[in-house]
């Protein structure tokens, strides 16, 4: 055994670094300081953003963007360099752009950018100055300098004493906090200058986080004036309904290009206001977009969004930054189904050219693992190879084959009982079967998933008798229900509104319990067996009640309309109605997104269950296809499996080339997936043929198969990150790859008992072929499920006797280590 | 306006004639340095949070340095941490806000450089036990462009002839029927935050401060309405001052989260209680005046033995944060006001009774819900009514729970509240400044006054 354990230390460096070398490159990108500008590229015309200017009032100050065309009709933001000019007493023109109205007329301002000129007509409707409101004017400050921010008085408990709701959203209770708290104590009307809430930001007085307004500011003076006027209330209703963003997508040529943004925001009045020094802006992605105030600006090639918040309002920009594309000229693909010309077109936009078609081996196996959760065995991939019939033709062949096969359904029963928290700890032992029985069942039935949904969601009974009750048993109370409901079917995130509006989302807090309220008549009583469990819908009522007001909340679902519940109605028929519907904008969509992310590592909105404005799709006309095509076909999982497996997006090559080597989001080469947790030891007994036996299953049990998640110690399947199924985060799987996983395969029993062992068919294999390059070339086909090359075979000898077994395995467990066999490639 | 067109003009000739300026005066501490260190610096580094171990709230303290050694070498600015901090393109400090300016990071290098000198006024009265004297009070009174937000009202007893109610520097005197004022008591402190005449009406207590700077206790002397005591106590605005019954000692409540006991002769701080998680708003002594109730947005009112200086234990169960607070005139009871809304009554007891089920054992009444926080709560003299003020109006029960009338018409919150000492009528005030009096059975308006004469002023004319 010497020599082999030389080997495995050989093997244990090349595994290792070549392991870790896939996991780091993926997030080793260094913190870019933005590149200088680039020289302003030929404009051949300018355009202005908004065309024309309407000043309300006296307050009213508004600006344009001077956007220049360049020869290839691609927009170049000139507004920095660009020259206002006016002769008229009417308006005013700052330093910065902004234009206000001084006299009722409609003049116009001459705009020069280069040797461009273009016109601005600027009415000046009215220059009355209205009185400062406390929402429309004095909260979006606060929200800007900072005051009721996470880490500031916006915090849970506040800070030294005083506190603000997050990022405003609960004007009444901001004004109670500045106004009504402590006698006044933060206001002075008679001294407005002396109010302690411009002595703390101002630093008159001591403030822990320190200066952030200045008293030469225009905020300064509208919370000055504010207060001078009496500190009047103003109705939540005057709060921003919607923002315009201009202009609609950024696109950046070069790195270091920049694009200023105007936010304006729409009242319900019918007003408008620009608000872009106010609102708030974020980068989705900071190694492709820096933002800093209103303007964006590019680092690298890539793609982004600008997230945009203003109280409460949310807006999104996708930012494109394309980046020297020099010599890229399109070539035009084969195309299988509608999944290629929507991932081509997105190519085409970003300059990026496909990978090549993967091959027929490479397909296989790939094909076998997302659909079956194992790897082909060597006999079925020398059968594909061998099988004369057309790549494409016999690649749907075997998707269909796979697709009907008990592995299939073992495979992705497995995956549902993930996502419906199916474990022992939740269920008890009983329960857990008939549940993992019931999910099984319609998994292979193929059951439509608007009906899987509304069976889970409307069931009630015994545990035992109705084993989809177990869903409701596994989450409990209406929050938890809330929570999960939502990440699992709507892909959306709840969890922040539980306390407050969601930060960075339209979702309120008062959504979350309107949701929670169709859920809060669900009842459960103990049955006559140990862990049976009887969930049934209580007619006499059971309420959600706000935990500010403690008032009654009313169910209500949080956009579109769901039927109003009649008399003893259960609330959750209305609610199952609203949520499986077509038309419901996220249903499908979540699922068609997070299906295809089994077959790619990655969603098209990523992470698939946490969709949201500031998390934009990459490909989004690609999603509503695929989406409006899983409706179409009357939520039929497989068949959507079926045309994102049969696409040529879909097998496409794991090896990049120069036009696609940096591309990560589009779908142009296929990424490398790590097998999960139950693939990776049934993916080592396919390969071995030797099965590692569970605690009390029966010989032969795939891993898959396992009906419970991962118990309190960690065994192998928790330590490759099968989840212990108490959340509806599909992030509670893990994939990555970290030493404690390398030195397992190393060393431990994972693959040294399945190479070691005798019943393994190493020892066939090296029996049954006398030739030594006959017994590599099957070690191939069984656990890399390809021949091996000319190279791989050169100059190999297995030695004689005994020793000939010996280096057979040796050469077994480096094949089993390498990424080629850990990897989905 | 001059004064603003002034400033503006030194901004303007500031980078003109800066350099010859500055070589002529030195950096004065007080007037150059202080200001920059009160913007940006002393929000952490006080004596309560004293982060770093550093203390930069007055030059002694300054002077002593931190963890991290001495803050400054006087005479060598490279030397200096206070320079270093605060220097450099990503200067360590401050941690939060804007950082220094070059001109204000110059100024402190000068400072430094010059020898680091004190000029801050030296105190006339030396550390010990008199208390600090209080800030001096206005010259002249004060004027109203609008009218103060309303804090505080107190009837004079034994036989209120007159109602003290809180205005802006000042507590204003007037008739008990709203027909003018008797006097002005000006003080040196922008906020009242509380008012409490002793048993026999011979002396009137202030608390109040600047929010931020200091806190303030006034007594005034009723017979001729002079200041006679006049103490700086905390770093911060005090509040729910309350008299001891044989008026020799006086309690108040700070935003460090102290009450305090002082000596009403001398200001001498006799006790400290600490055991608080929050502000302390009110205070209140028992009948015998040897145990001290003190309430706290920290949702406890706590008792204390005076006699021992001990704390004894909570009298409630903690069920919202506590916004103002009572004493029965004739029991040992206690009546406070929450910020959710509700109003209870306790037993000045200590709560040992009380279990793992949190029973409420002092609790003797909860009132029901009121439209907003609770912001005022008053006994009438003979403790069988009580008076809820809350938001846009106050209520008036009977000690059995009972309503008896709704005070309406006011704009926003209702801060204070009192009775005649009759009984028979309620004056109140609050956010809309306004004075009104009310029948207290009825509920009916008797009068509205404002407490002061607004001047139709301008702006910076202040």
């Amino acid at each position: 055994m010497k020599g082999c354990w030389i080997n495995k230390r050989i093997g244990l460096g090349v595994v290792v670094a070549v392991l870790a070398g896939i996991s780091y490159a993926k997030d080793s990108m260094p913190d870019m300081p933005a590149p200088p500008p680039p020289p302003l590229p030929a404009v051949t015309a300018i355009k202005l953003l908004p065309e024309r200017l309407n000043l309300s009032d006296g307050r009213d100050a508004r600006r344009v963007l001077v956007m220049g065309i360049t020869g290839s009709g691609k927009p170049v933001d000139l507004t920095a360099s660009a020259q206002f000019q006016s002769d008229s007493k009417a308006i005013e023109i700052g330093a910065d752009g902004y234009v206000r109205g001084k006299e009722k007329a409609t003049v116009e301002v001459s705009v020069h950018a280069g040797n461009l000129q273009a016109k601005l007509p600027v009415n000046v409707a009215s220059v009355e100055v209205p009185k400062i409101g406390f929402v429309r004017d004095v909260q979006p400050i606060l929200a800007r300098v900072g005051c009721n921010a996470g880490t500031c008085h916006g915090s849970a408990k506040g800070k030294e004493g005083f506190k603000l709701s997050l990022r405003g959203y609960d004007s009444e209770y901001d004004y109670g906090a500045l106004i009504n708290d402590l006698g006044g104590r933060r206001f002075n009307r008679v001294d407005p200058a002396g109010s302690l809430m411009l002595q703390k930001p101002t630093g008159e007085v001591p403030h822990e986080g320190g200066k952030v307004l200045s008293k030469d500011t225009e905020y300064y003076s509208t919370i000055k004036k504010w207060i001078a006027e009496g500190t009047k209330e103003q109705e939540p209703e005057a709060r921003a309904i919607s923002l315009e963003v201009l202009p609609d997508d950024v696109y950046l040529d070069l790195p270091g290009r920049s694009q200023q943004m105007l936010v304006i925001a729409h009242y319900k009045d019918g007003s408008t206001r620009d608000v872009t020094r106010e609102a708030i802006y974020s980068s989705s992605n900071i190694e492709v977009v820096a933002v800093k105030d209103n303007t964006a600006t590019a680092l690298r090639r890539g793609e982004g969004a600008v997230l945009i918040r203003y109280e409460g309002n949310y807006a999104t920009r996708q930012v494109i930054c394309m980046g020297d594309r020099t010599g890229y000229a399109w070539v035009e693909q084969p195309k299988y189904n509608f999944i290629d010309q929507h991932a081509y077109e997105k190519h085409k936009m970003m300059k990026i050219l496909p990978s090549d078609l993967c091959t027929d081996a490479e397909f296989i196996r790939r094909v076998s693992l997302d659909l079956t959760g194992q790897p082909p065995t060597a006999e079925k991939v020398k059968a594909f190879l061998a099988d004369p019939a057309e790549s494409k033709t016999k690649r749907e062949a075997l998707v269909d084959e796979l697709l009907a096969s008990e592995a299939y359904n073992d495979y992705w029963s497995n995956k549902w009982a993930d996502l419906l928290q199916c474990n022992s700890k939740n269920l008890g032992q009983k329960s857990l079967w008939t549940f993992r029985g019931w999910i099984r069942s319609a998994v292979a039935k193929n059951m439509p998933y608007d009906e899987f949904v509304k069976t889970l969601l409307l069931a009630k009974g015994s545990s035992y008798t109705a084993p989809e009750v177990n869903y409701y048993r596994a989450l409990g109370e209406s929050g938890k229900i809330t929570e999960d409901v939502s990440q699992t079917f709507l892909g959306v995130r709840f969890n922040c509104n539980k306390c407050h509006d969601h930060p960075f989302e339209k979702w309120t807090q008062n959504q979350y319990y309107q949701f929670g309220a169709f859920f809060a008549r669900i009842a459960f009583k103990k049955g006559q067996g140990p862990d049976e469990q009887i969930i049934y819908n209580n007619y006499n009522g059971g309420e959600v009640n706000h935990p500010k007001t403690a008032v009654v909340v009313k169910p209500k679902v949080p956009y579109g309309m769901a039927h109003e519940t009649m008399g003893d109605e259960d609330r959750r028929v209305a609610f199952v109605e609203w949520l499986t519907s077509a038309q419901n904008p996220y249903f499908a969509k979540s699922m068609s997104n997070r299906v295809w992310s089994y077959f790619f590592g990655r969603g098209i909105i990523d992470p698939v269950d946490d969709i949201r404005a500031s998390n934009p799709a990459s490909n989004a006309p690609l999603l509503d296809a695929l989406t409006e095509d899983f409706v179409k076909d009357g939520f039929d999982v497989r068949k959507l499996m079926r045309t994102i497996c049969t696409s040529r997006t879909y097998q496409l090559s794991i090896n990049p080339n120069r036009w696609n080597e940096d591309d990560k989001i589009n779908f142009s080469h296929a990424l490398p997936r790590r097998l999960g947790a139950e693939q990776l030891v049934d993916a080592v007994a396919v390969a071995t043929g030797f099965r590692a036996n569970y605690g009390g299953m029966p010989t032969g049990t795939r891993a898959v198969m396992l009906p419970d998640g991962t118990g309190e110690t960690i065994d192998v399947l928790g330590l490759f990150g099968k989840p212990k199924r108490q959340s509806a985060c599909e992030c509670e799987r893990t994939s990555n790859f970290t030493l404690s996983h390398a030195i397992n395969l190393v060393n431990g029993a994972t693959i040294g008992d399945a190479v070691s062992s005798p019943t393994s068919r190493i020892p066939k294999i090296v029996n049954d072929n006398k030739d030594d390059r006959k017994v590599i070339e099957e070690l191939y086909f069984a656990i890399l499920n390809r021949p091996p090359t000319d190279k791989e075979l050169e100059g190999v000898t297995l030695g004689e006797g005994a020793k000939r077994l010996e280096t057979a395995q040796d050469i077994a467990w480096a094949l089993l280590n390498s990424p080629a066999f850990l990897y989905n490639r | 306006m001059c004064k603003w067109l002034a400033m503006a003009l030194v901004v303007g000739v500031w980078p003109c004639v800066g350099r010859a300026a500055e070589a002529l005066k030195p950096i004065s501490y007080q007037k150059d340095v202080m200001p920059i260190l009160t913007a940006s610096c002393i929000g952490c580094h006080s004596p309560e949070k004293k982060k770093g171990g550093l203390d930069m709230s007055s030059f002694g303290a300054m002077a002593k340095g931190g963890k991290e050694g001495v803050a400054f070498v006087a005479g060598q600015p490279d030397k200096s941490k206070i320079i270093s901090m605060v220097s450099g393109p990503e200067p360590e400090m401050p941690e939060k806000g804007d950082k220094l300016t070059a001109a204000q990071v110059e100024i402190l290098k000068r400072w430094v450089a010059e020898g680091a000198k004190d000029d801050s006024p030296v105190a006339v009265v030396k550390e010990g036990p008199a208390g600090e004297p209080g800030p001096s009070p206005l010259s002249q009174p004060p004027r109203y462009a609008s009218l103060p937000v309303i804090t505080a009202i107190q009837y004079s007893p034994p036989d209120g002839k007159v109602i003290a109610i809180s205005g802006y520097h000042e507590v204003l005197l007037h008739k008990p029927d709203g027909s003018g004022i008797v006097a002005r008591l000006v003080g040196g402190s922008p906020r009242i935050e509380s008012l409490m005449y002793s048993g026999d009406g011979k002396m009137l207590a202030v608390s109040g401060g600047a929010p931020a700077l200091f806190g303030n206790i006034q007594v005034w002397e009723t017979g001729e309405n002079k200041l006679v005591k006049n103490y700086k106590v905390s770093r911060d605005s005090v509040f729910g001052v309350s008299f001891s019954p044989d008026g020799q000692r006086m309690a108040f409540g700070c935003t460090d989260k102290s009450a305090r006991v002082i000596q009403v002769s001398n200001g001498q701080e006799i006790m400290r209680l600490d055991q608080h998680n929050d502000w302390c708003l009110g205070t209140a002594f028992s009948l015998d005046g040897k145990k001290l109730v003190t309430g706290s947005r920290d949702q406890a009112m706590k008792l204390s033995d005076l006699m021992l200086g001990q704390f004894i234990d909570d009298i409630n169960n903690p069920l919202e944060p506590l916004v103002c607070m009572a004493r029965h005139p004739k029991e040992d009871k206690i009546l406070y006001g929450g910020a959710m809304g509700k109003a209870r009554i306790y037993k000045i007891s200590d709560n040992q009774g009380r279990t793992a089920a949190r029973t409420d054992n002092n609790k003797l009444r909860e009132f029901e819900q009121q439209p907003g926080p609770v912001h005022s709560v008053a006994w009438s003299a003979d403790g069988k009514q009580v008076c809820l003020g809350s938001v846009r109006e106050a209520r008036v029960y009977a000690d059995d729970g009972k309503k008896i009338a709704t005070l309406s018409g006011h704009e926003g919150a209702v801060f204070a509240v009192a009775f005649s000492p009759d009984g028979k009528q309620v004056c109140t005030g609050g956010f809309d400044g306004m004075v009104r009096i009310f029948d207290a059975q009825k509920g009916t308006l008797i009068k509205a006054f404002e407490p002061v004469a607004v001047e139709k002023m301008q702006q910076a004319a202040k």
